[in-house]
């Protein structure tokens, strides 16, 4: 179980996250909505240590959270200058030889012995997508991961996280596209300016859009209805 | 006059092609152009870069002027292996290594001067030698890249990638480079010590670039050992860099030995630096190239007051060891 308890976070003086409770169940699929800046990047950030919280506390089963245990993959991902594909998740694998790259290209089909430079932008997610297999920790935290992949990737990453969670390891993503996110969660907790809204079980799924949109539907009526007049 | 300009154009129209006026006219502003930013680069340099190009180019050259008769070698090398302008040169439509070709001959003239008042024999083989470097493989811009095979034979471990991504930069021209300083050494080996200078900094250079957190975790070593195997590694390969002009010095002698040990410690010094404030500006994906010039160009600087150095590395490798303790943590 991972356990979020009151967890505050500020950037200067403006509250990025606002007290945030959340048991999230391990060996499940756990998905982030909610609108840009609602706070999903930076959860998982505070998650992984990138920024530290006002107060609260995080733990993983019943410890401290560290991040030894996530295998993080961030919304922009950097390798370095220079190096190939191989030659980065060799780097990667350096303490974890087990990881079979030429089995994973296989299904991710990615020119690794070609500079990382001229990857195009699904390319670069794809790679990084890889760099995050191999570290094998066990929770997996993917911002954005379906950004700039191809339909067939898209389909590819859905089925491997499905297989990951089988196996046991406990998956958090945040994502703009709905569809996936319903197709594959278990729960989806939806954020709003840095205060988590609600949970959504699986059963519960059909009513997130309406949940989401209803307010501003019926702005967005009033208003086009006052620029037609 | 009029008739050396007739020349001239006919000279480029044979290289270029039958549009005569326009190849020479478009070259004659790319070079004004060169002037221009040349002009720039000198009246925007800010007092840090003054003083290092007053340290490390202009006294070298006036202790040596025999340097200034060398200096078109290495700068000509050094852009051919750096062109980022190619692009822009298409779209000229004129041939691109007729711009180089001109540019590095008009690069060769001070050179070319100070050899002839100097009485230096080989100094008329500057300008074969600009032709020839302009007619050089230029790197490849195309979309696909693939690792070239040559690169199977960079002589450095892919764990230090700073230093292996750097030689596969430049290729060539790298290996080139190093051959040639070594020749300097040979030749002129009262020059040792600024060689020496130029090798160590170019390896600061090294160390401008960051990795991504995944890459740091990989080595799963806590922030104090990651620092220190960084180090030992960067220590390890800036003395088998030295090692050639350490011989030449051996078989010359032209200084007291202590010289070339006091720039062999600065550099090691400096190389130090360069890796703790890379990890001390650290973070995920940000640029820090232009901070880490700045306190580089700062910490060259203070090498007038030799204890500096050692101290900012000891304050840096506090700072960087605080800010790899966010990412390495779980590590130490």
């Amino acid at each position: 179980m991972l356990s979020i308890k009151n967890l505050t976070v500020f950037y200067g003086d403006t509250i990025a996250l606002d007290d945030i409770f959340l048991q999230l169940e391990a060996k499940k699929l756990h998905g982030f909505i909610g609108l840009n800046g609602a706070g999903k990047t930076t959860l998982l950030n505070t998650l992984y240590g990138f920024l530290e919280q006002e107060s609260g506390e995080i733990l993983w089963n019943e410890r401290e959270l560290i991040t030894t245990d996530i295998a993080y993959l961030p919304a922009e991902s950097y390798f370095y200058q220079y190096i190939t594909g191989q030659e980065y998740l060799e780097l990667i694998c350096l303490k974890n030889p087990d990881f079979d790259i030429t089995l994973w290209n296989e299904m991710f089909n990615l020119p690794l012995d070609d500079l990382i430079e001229s990857y195009s932008s699904g390319m670069k997610k794809k790679l990084a997508v890889m760099g995050v297999m191999a570290v094998n920790r066990s929770i997996i935290m993917l911002d954005e991961p379906f950004n700039n992949l191809d339909i067939a990737t898209n389909h590819l990453l859905g089925t491997i996280l499905k297989k990951l969670v089988e196996q046991g390891k406990t998956v958090l993503l945040t994502s703009h596209v709905l569809e996936s996110m319903t197709s594959l969660c278990d729960h989806i907790h939806l954020i709003e300016n840095g205060k988590m809204l609600q949970t959504f079980d699986k059963g519960d799924f059909m009513g997130i859009e309406s949940y989401l949109f209803k307010k501003r539907d019926t702005l967005l009526d009033k208003n086009l209805r006052k620029l037609t007049e | 006059m009029n008739n050396l300009l007739n020349y001239v154009q006919s000279i480029f129209s044979f290289i270029g092609g039958n549009v005569r006026t326009n190849n020479y006219d478009i070259i004659k502003k790319i070079l004004e152009l060169r002037f221009h930013q040349f002009q720039r680069f000198f009246i925007d340099l800010e007092l840090s870069r003054s003083v290092i190009i007053l340290f490390f180019v202009v006294i070298p050259i006036v202790m040596y002027p025999y340097l200034l008769c060398l200096l078109p070698i290495v700068i000509i090398l050094f852009l051919q292996g750096n062109r980022k302008d190619i692009p822009f040169l298409k779209l000229t439509g004129i041939p691109i290594r007729t711009v180089f070709m001109t540019e590095y001959i008009a690069i060769c003239i001070p050179g070319l001067i100070a050899g002839i008042i100097l009485h230096v024999s080989w100094i008329y083989l500057l300008i074969p030698y600009a032709i020839l470097i302009a007619f050089l493989p230029v790197k490849k811009t195309s979309i696909m890249r693939k690792a070239h095979p040559s690169d199977r034979f960079i002589p450095i471990s892919k764990t230090v990638y700073e230093w292996y991504s750097v030689i596969r930069k430049f290729k060539f021209y790298i290996y080139a480079f190093y051959c040639l300083l070594i020749v300097c050494g040979i030749l002129v080996p009262n020059t040792i010590p600024i060689l020496m200078v130029i090798i160590l900094i170019m390896v600061a250079s090294f160390y401008a670039t960051t990795e991504s957190f995944h890459i740091l975790e990989a080595f799963r070593m806590g922030s104090d050992r990651f620092l220190i195997y960084k180090i030992i590694r960067a220590i390890q390969l800036t003395t088998i860099s030295l090692l050639p002009f350490v011989l030449i010095y051996i078989i010359w002698p032209d200084f007291e030995w202590y010289v070339i040990f006091a720039i062999y410690i600065a550099g090691l010094v400096l190389a130090i630096n360069a890796i703790l404030v890379k990890y001390m500006l650290y973070e995920d994906g940000r640029d820090i190239k232009k901070a880490q010039g700045y306190v580089i160009q700062a910490v060259m600087i203070s090498f007038v007051f030799p204890v500096v150095p050692v101290l900012t590395a000891a304050w840096f490798y506090w700072k960087a060891r605080k800010r790899l303790k966010k990412y390495l943590y779980a590590f130490d």
